[in-house]
């Protein structure tokens, strides 16, 4: 009864002898320490893309609360990017950098849509759920484009917010003045970026905060009574449990906790379009958590990343053309092997790491040649000339042979 | 005489032309096991229904300790004491024995918006729900994932469920379905050690059971009640005999 055990809250014990505390605990450092390296290698362009990556974790963290732990799909998420963003802007565009009220406002906003859409769509359950909180988000979206004081769907440029913390004579703007790459002081720098650090450590400070707080309550009596009502909703009712209630107050903390992220990512992106809430962004968060793992807030973590970093790999390898049909595939591959997510596949006991490291040695150089016999410089185009469209052959052919190997497998488990 | 504690009186509950509860009164008194037994389509089910606010009735009251509860919703009576069990096994199948029980508890101890205190290290959770687990035998199951236990194990769960709140009146719909004999027979040996401490209304089919556990016994018929008596008057009754059971008495 092993799929059983799906949706139990996977208990992380926090010692050294889990060897997901202390994968959890190595990436947190090195994240720590990143933006640091990259200053020192010159690669400010990597903090700056690790930074976007926080950013998102923090809006997948946000969605798994409610998918994970409540049932509730929300194919919307997105809507908060976009919410938390339009907070930075409609101040800045006002000449107010002031940070604290914009993030109140990113949060308040976010919140107020999540109890409205929360409201309507949480009368409603499975694919009709799915579908209204798709199509408020897209009623956002073209509200956002016809927005002709903000930019319409050209978007605007933001500032960034000013917290007006100043520490060891830097001010704290969520501007600059920390790791800033100049040609002049690091040699190493191939382009003058003044961007800095500070928004990445802003951006991963939330990070942490927002996963310690949705573990704290996912694990608190609102929380069992949010997983009670995903499990059994009518035996919940008998019990006592107006249950209504408590999912809509989930569905505004995953809003709001998003729309911080939103906040982050017009100070990252120091722009806004009212792209941040197209349907395909809020598929790309839920991807972010079905990849990572429902059910387990650090597993949203860990697709963030993976995702964005499988993109950004594609793209500068396979080609800006078609990346993203190599990239379905391969998402429906790694689904197929790891369809509880890729936090599932990490072991809970010591012994188990050699056959895991081995396992994602494997996978990853099994991905690196796929990407480098893809790519343009790839012996096989030297061999058998330009042709056309290779990857497609090749992904669509691994995808066949990857059904009929788990058809074999499961036809063979069914009769022997 | 004793208190009567559920009080049901004249309640009546039409379905299309269908009538499954006919101007039903039934008294329970405070520490009885009362059965409600009857032949298929008698109306035990759509009896229950009303108890628990699940169905409202067409006319007639329940009073619950003389406090008329008929337009109460279902969760509303089960915060004044009226638990219920179900039919068809209905628990949280990807929790612990354990968290299952809690739950409950949780249900009738304030709200739940409570975001950061871990609700597994309240003991006024879980030691009322070890108590409620080792009153039905389950206590060396309590960290078992509900999907885990068996058939019989998952029906002595949702009880644990139901009585863990220490409820003032037990409604039990048919606990015994879909049991073999040795589980039946576990299960009326725990529902014995129930006596004297809880009241229940217990609805069911197993005539075995109902008479080796009720203290009084109502027999349905086309929703009304024809007999309501002890087990050995119940059973010498003519009209019962006719009625329902037949030549198997």
């Amino acid at each position: 009864m092993a799929g059983a055990n799906v949706t139990r809250i996977p208990e992380l014990r926090r010692s050294l002898g889990d060897p997901r505390f202390v994968l959890l605990a190595l990436g947190a450092v090195v994240l720590a320490l990143f933006p640091y390296f990259g200053y020192v290698w010159g690669e400010t362009y990597l903090v700056s893309l690790v930074a976007k990556m926080l950013i998102f974790a923090i809006a997948a963290v946000s969605l798994d609360l409610i998918l994970g732990y409540g049932g509730m799909v929300s194919f919307g998420h997105a809507a908060y990017i976009g919410l938390g963003a339009y907070g930075v802007a409609v101040f800045s565009k006002f000449g107010i950098d002031n940070g604290y009220l914009q993030l109140a406002a990113a949060v308040a906003g976010s919140a107020l849509v999540a109890l409205f859409i929360g409201a309507i769509s949480l009368r409603t359950s499975g694919v009709y759920f799915i579908m209204i909180t798709l199509a408020f988000t897209q009623m956002l979206y073209y509200l956002g484009i016809s927005l002709e004081p903000f930019g319409g769907d050209d978007g605007m440029n933001t500032r960034r917010s000013d917290f007006g913390i100043k520490l060891l004579g830097l001010n704290f703007t969520l501007n600059d003045n920390l790791f800033v790459c100049e040609k002049r002081l690091n040699p190493n720098c191939k382009v003058d970026d003044r961007d800095g650090a500070a928004i990445y450590y802003a951006s991963y400070l939330a990070l942490i905060a927002a996963v310690w707080f949705c573990r704290r309550i996912v694990a608190s009596r609102f929380g069992m009574a949010i997983r009670g009502a995903m499990s059994n909703p009518v035996r919940m009712q008998a019990i006592g449990f107006p249950i209504y209630r408590y999912r809509l107050t989930a569905f505004v903390l995953a809003g709001a906790i998003c729309g911080v992220g939103g906040f982050l990512f017009a100070n990252h992106q120091q722009f806004l379009s009212p792209v941040y809430m197209n349907w395909l962004r809020s598929g790309e968060i839920l991807i972010m958590v079905i990849l990572g793992g429902m059910g387990t807030i650090y597993g949203a973590v860990i697709g963030a990343i993976g995702l964005l970093t499988l993109e950004e790999v594609l793209e500068g390898y396979v080609g800006k053309d078609y990346w993203q049909m190599v990239l379905g595939p391969l998402l429906v591959l790694l689904v197929l092997f790891a369809n509880r997510g890729i936090y599932s596949l990490i072991p809970h006991r010591m012994r188990g790491v050699p056959m895991f490291i081995v396992r994602i040695g494997v996978v990853i150089f099994g991905f690196g040649v796929f990407v480098w016999l893809m790519s343009k410089s790839s012996p096989i185009m030297k061999l058998a000339g330009n042709i056309p469209h290779l990857p497609l052959y090749v992904i669509f052919a691994s995808l066949v042979l990857a059904l009929a190997l788990r058809y074999w497998q499961e036809s063979r488990a069914r009769h022997g | 005489m004793a208190e009567t504690i559920l009080a049901i009186e004249r309640l009546t509950k039409r379905f299309g032309g269908l009538t499954a509860t006919n101007d039903l009164s039934l008294a329970v008194e405070k520490g009885e096991v009362h059965a409600v037994i009857g032949p298929n389509g008698a109306g035990k089910t759509t009896l229950i229904a009303q108890l628990s606010g699940l169905l409202a009735p067409d006319s007639g009251r329940i009073l619950f300790r003389g406090r008329n509860i008929t337009a109460l919703p279902a969760h509303a009576r089960s915060a004044l004491g009226l638990a219920r069990s179900f039919q068809v096994t209905s628990i949280f199948l990807n929790f612990t024995a354990e968290d299952n029980v809690a739950l409950a508890v949780q249900a009738h101890s304030g709200h739940s918006f409570r975001f950061l205190r871990a609700a597994r290290a309240e003991a006024a959770l879980r030691e009322p729900a070890r108590a409620a687990l080792a009153r039905v035998g389950l206590q060396h199951r309590a960290n078992v994932v509900a999907a885990d236990l068996s058939h019989g194990e998952q029906r002595q769960l949702e009880i644990a469920m139901a009585i863990a709140t220490n409820p003032a009146v037990l409604l039990l719909d048919e606990p015994m379905a879909g049991m073999g004999a040795e589980e039946s027979a576990r299960m009326i040996e725990m529902l014995k050690g129930f006596k004297g401490s809880h009241t229940l209304l217990l609805i069911e089919h197993d005539m075995d059971a109902v008479f080796k556990l009720a203290d009084r016994i109502t027999v349905l018929v086309y929703g009304q009640a024809i007999a309501t008596g002890a087990p050995d008057a119940i059973r010498a009754n003519p009209e019962v005999r006719r009625a329902y059971l037949g030549d198997e008495a």
